[in-house]
């Protein structure tokens, strides 16, 4: 089944919700802060990278 | 202006994304210097798990080196095949269950999980540099979370 493009925006945005609330339940709040905080410094880390 | 970092305020989706990237990005360029530029989506992902078994020697069930990767059994095959065509892998039909058959990785396989597992390392280094003990333990407990998370929505 095919959904409308702002059908399929709606289910998306309402399974990252979903997502987003299930890990509050299981995280505290510093929790999650030091997960967004780890996930951003992964995510600006350029390349070349030295080794180990 | 909250003051707060901007990473407060991202999509969590746009921050795991972007965090993928830093390993994909690493990876690939791993294996292009390794002469191993012809890696087919997700067959760094077998190539790595394979490399990370310490009996390199020994071949490990093709269902077993699929199975968490979440692909239908036909994008498996192909994608063993695939790997097997590339010469990344060696396959066999495994000599007690002929109904199974068995994988292992070549020498261009296991320099193809070298350089895999060094760029993983590279970024793990970077990133050790980069913030706290505390700050790691939170970021794999969060992924943690977030892996149970998935497979609840299964």
């Amino acid at each position: 089944m095919r959904l409308a493009r702002g059908s399929y925006k709606r289910a998306v945005d309402a399974h990252y919700t979903a997502v987003d609330k299930e890990l509050e339940r299981r995280l505290t709040a510093a929790e999650i802060a030091r997960l967004r905080r780890g996930l951003a410094v992964l995510g600006e880390i350029k390349q070349p990278l030295e080794k180990p | 202006m909250t003051g707060r970092p901007w990473y407060e305020e991202a999509p969590l989706p746009d921050l795991l994304r972007a965090a993928r990237d830093a390993y994909r990005d690493a990876v690939v360029r791993a294996l292009a210097e390794a002469g191993c530029d012809d890696v087919p989506r997700n067959g760094a992902l077998v190539i790595a798990a394979l490399g990370r078994d310490t009996s390199k020697l020994s071949f490990s069930p093709q269902a077993d080196v699929v199975a968490s990767l979440g692909l239908s059994k036909q994008a498996a095959s192909q994608l063993i095949d695939t790997l097997v065509l590339r010469t990344y892998l060696e396959r066999r039909v495994d000599p007690e269950d002929r109904r199974r058959m068995g994988v292992r990785l070549t020498s261009r396989g296991r320099t193809a999980a070298d350089a895999i597992l060094g760029a993983v390392d590279a970024v793990e280094f970077s990133l050790a540099k980069l913030i706290t003990a505390d700050q790691l333990l939170g970021l794999r407990a969060g992924l943690a979370a977030f892996k149970e998370v998935s497979v609840g929505h299964d």
